[in-house]
């Protein structure tokens, strides 16, 4: 009981390896779950360190014979800043900004910075972590890349470092500076959007940054050479190049941002945030909501979403549907876990638009390009990664009323709660998609395509819900969690090619297509009865919590 | 060692804790009751450094809750309302590291968790993750924490949620000895019955603002009342509340049968 741990810095060094060793543990331990279920699978976080992994060797394999060491390391760092940020963002971003250890840590002597830096090290763990499944093999790689050396793995890992560790601290700087500026409540509201426009900016960059490293690096553009610094992860190259001792010019100045920019963010995130975070929590934890904000959405009247639900007859059916359409109105915690995925197709969809990518599907195909496709793929499993997404909220705990209710039917409760995330979130992406392509094709070719997206979407999403094991909003979040659903997004993405190999035999007349739809609905209502059983039969056999 | 100077605190429009002074010696077990919502909770929070006050301020141990939080905290202990702990942890793993917090030697902290787990008949239980435990378990385990760096000061909210009739009045007796040994505590509850039993001195807190103040006997003759539900029910304006349950059953039974 004194200051003996407490140096110049104002840090408590036993303090902070007790609370970090702490923390890691206790989320290490959620991580491998606590019911019978889990444990027969690998952990969330393991399964999207294998992910990163692999789609680290499938890029470094693809990019080591056709690129300089410069574009090499840039492209890599970029899929690693972009990952890194989206996981920041999507998992662990809100852990440093969580009051839920409030309870338990606020009264005991902690000072503030020591507080904020136990938090920090827990994201930088992970960040370290993610950054070494992403960038170990693409590192080893990379020696193959002519003008790199043997060296390079040794240079090249600090630097994949330093970047994740820049671009966590970037978001953690935005996020503390939006909490300084504005109140907790209206925080929690916007952080939301926010997010939508963080995974956008992401995902657009990673979509422009090999183009633009293709026309420099490979085609030659030396004009375009000023628009890498605008680019981090180019950075971040210019360090790897000038610690190779081979930049020259612009990678040395290159380099030099990234240097100071790293301090910047660090010293920053250091020296301000670090003496203001107690109170920051303090606010956080005790912010009442404004008047207007006090009952989030409640005289909100949806009239789309209303209209859907009178088509609703089944009790449990509508329950489901109305639990659902309430929670992710209400519910922040659920509205930040879905928000991120929702800026992902938004970002192809503007590359489609600036790649001019808007002609007729029935008249050129339906592989127009790579953003109008990756749009199509994304809302396909927007569809399954949302529903999946439903089973966790920060009010788990109140689940024990599915397992006392009488609700006949699991399976029909969970078909309400699908209609409701295809009503509320995929539905105005088919919308905006018909808006655009109506200014380039005729209306009655965006309708038909977009009844048949729409169905098809409807028929994948009673195949998904097979996987459904646990009613809405009855699991605690894990860390890994939605980076794995993402990550199995990627990887199923093969299933879009049904519904490509469809649209080229079937829809190619319209008697031919209204056949074609009519097979695909009867499928969707035999799957869509099987997963109900499916449904009844794994959630009637859940054990009580 | 407790003193409280003119503590208030908002929320927005809601003016939870209203100009609130006390003053609690050396020793003494002080109830605090109120109607739910009454600030009581806020209270204890802006005394443990948890929240701010918006106006006011107050000093434990001679040390300003403003000025000097860390010093308060090295000698408070709390037990939250909401019982929280880290239930991926087993007990021993959550003492210790309450322990560590107070940068107590590792031999001091063993030893007390020994103590605790003895007193609390949590042997069987030390090494178990505490996701397994009952409520009254866990209630046994935040209680330990609260004591295991030797507080001056003790502040209990709700302290006796979940515990069985033998574990209640261990740790009410507990309370009695420490308090005879110089600590001071400041008991938060709505089981009036443990209060009446406990406490040297009640406050009453209705709306933020202290109603009463005194021993309860006196209290019993200030209000006129044979007990202290009775000098409640008066001090906070609920002595309806059998006709309003009276009716509110009827309704009931009523709507079902139509």
């Amino acid at each position: 009981m004194d200051n003996k741990g407490v140096n110049r810095t104002g840090i408590d060094w036993m303090q902070l390896k007790t609370l970090f060793l702490t923390s890691l543990k206790i989320e290490l331990r959620e991580n491998q779950g606590i019911g019978r279920k889990y444990k027969r699978k690998l952990s969330p976080l393991l399964s999207s360190l294998i992910f990163y992994a692999g789609m680290g060797l499938i890029l470094a394999t693809n990019l080591a014979t056709k690129t300089n060491p410069f574009m090499y390391s840039m492209l890599i760092l970029a899929y690693s800043m972009v990952m890194s940020g989206f996981s920041v963002i999507l998992e662990f971003g809100n852990s440093i900004l969580n009051p839920d250890d409030w309870d338990v840590l606020t009264f005991r002597p902690i000072n503030s910075r020591t507080y904020f830096l136990a938090k920090l090290s827990n994201l930088l763990f992970y960040i370290i972590l993610i950054t070494t499944a992403m960038c170990l093999l693409p590192a080893l790689i990379g020696t193959t890349v002519q003008g790199n050396n043997l060296l390079f793995p040794l240079i090249f890992m600090p630097v994949c470092y330093c970047a994740g560790t820049a671009t966590a601290a970037f978001i953690v700087l935005m996020y503390t500076f939006l909490l300084k500026k504005i109140n907790y409540q209206k925080f929690k509201d916007i952080i939301a959007y926010f997010q939508i426009g963080f995974s956008i900016f992401f995902f657009l960059f990673y979509q422009i940054i090999p183009r633009l490293g293709n026309e420099i690096f490979i085609r030659g553009e030396k004009s375009l050479q000023a628009w890498l610094y605008l680019i981090p992860p180019a950075w971040f190259s210019g360090i790897v190049q000038m610690v190779q001792a081979r930049a020259a010019g612009i990678d040395v100045h290159l380099g030099l941002i990234g240097i100071c920019v790293t301090i910047l963010f660090i010293t920053f995130a250091f020296n301000k945030i670090s003496l203001q975070y107690a109170g920051l929590i303090a606010n956080i934890s005790t912010a009442v909501p404004s008047d207007k904000n006090k009952n989030p959405g409640a005289d909100r009247k949806n009239i789309f979403i209303d209209f859907f639900r009178s088509f609703l007859k089944d009790p449990e059916k509508t329950a489901g549907f109305d639990l659902t359409t309430a929670m992710c109105r209400k519910d922040r915690s659920v509205k930040m876990g879905i928000y991120p995925l929702l800026g992902i197709p938004v970002a192809f969809l503007v590359l489609a638009i600036f790649e001019n990518e808007f002609k007729d599907p029935f008249i050129h195909g339906l592989f127009q390009g790579q953003g109008l496709t990756m749009f199509i793929i994304f809302i396909f499993m927007m569809m399954y990664s949302l529903t999946m997404l439903m089973k966790y909220s920060n009010d788990w705990e109140a689940s024990w009323i599915f397992h006392l209710a009488p609700i006949e039917s699991p399976g029909t409760f969970y078909q309400g709660v699908k209609y409701a995330v295809f009503i509320q979130y995929v539905m105005p992406f088919f919308l905006l998609l018909g808006i655009i392509y109506a200014v380039f094709i005729p209306i009655l070719h965006v309708l038909h395509f977009l009844i048949s997206l729409l169905i098809f979407c409807l028929f994948f999403s009673a195949i998904v819900s097979f996987q459904i094991n646990s009613y809405p909003f009855s699991e605690k979040r894990q860390k890994g969690e939605r980076m794995r659903r993402f990550s199995f997004i990627i990887f199923v993405g093969p299933v879009f090619g049904l519904y490509a190999l469809l649209y080229t035999y079937i829809f190619k007349t319209f008697s031919y297509w209204v056949i074609g739809q009519i097979g695909i609905i009867m499928i969707w209502k035999f799957i869509e009865n099987l997963s109900v059983k499916k449904i009844n039969k794994n959630l009637n056999t859940v054990h009580a919590i | 060692m407790i003193e409280l100077y003119n503590l208030t605190r908002h929320f927005g429009e809601l003016t939870a804790v209203d100009d609130v002074s006390i003053t609690i010696p050396k020793g003494q077990i002080c109830g605090y009751l109120g109607p739910n919502g009454a600030g009581k909770t806020t209270t204890v929070k802006m005394l443990t450094g948890m929240l701010p006050p918006s106006a006011g301020t107050a000093a434990i141990c001679d040390f300003d809750i403003i000025k000097n939080p860390m010093e308060v905290k090295r000698r408070i202990g709390y037990v939250p309302e909401s019982g929280a702990l880290y239930k991926s942890l087993t007990a021993f793993e959550y003492l210790y590291f309450v322990g560590r917090l107070y940068h107590m030697s590792e031999e001091m902290i063993r030893k007390r968790i020994k103590q605790f787990i003895e007193f609390f008949s949590l042997s069987k239980y030390t090494h178990k993750r505490m996701h397994e435990f009952s409520k009254g378990m866990k209630q046994k385990v935040v209680i330990s924490a609260a004591l295991i760096h030797n507080p001056q000061v003790l502040f209990m909210d709700e302290p006796l949620t979940g515990l069985d009739a033998n574990s209640a009045l261990m740790i009410k007796q507990l309370l009695r000895n420490l308090t005879r040994e110089g600590k001071t505590i400041f008991y938060c509850s709505h089981i009036l019955e443990v209060v009446e039993n406990l406490c040297d001195r009640v406050i009453i807190i209705s709306e933020g603002k202290i109603v009463a103040d005194g021993s309860v006997d006196k209290l019993k003759s200030m209000t006129q009342r044979s007990s202290l539900e009775g000098v409640f029910s008066r001090l906070t304006h609920s002595e309806d509340m059998g006709e309003l349950a009276k009716a509110l059953s009827r309704s009931i039974t009523d709507e079902d049968e139509e």
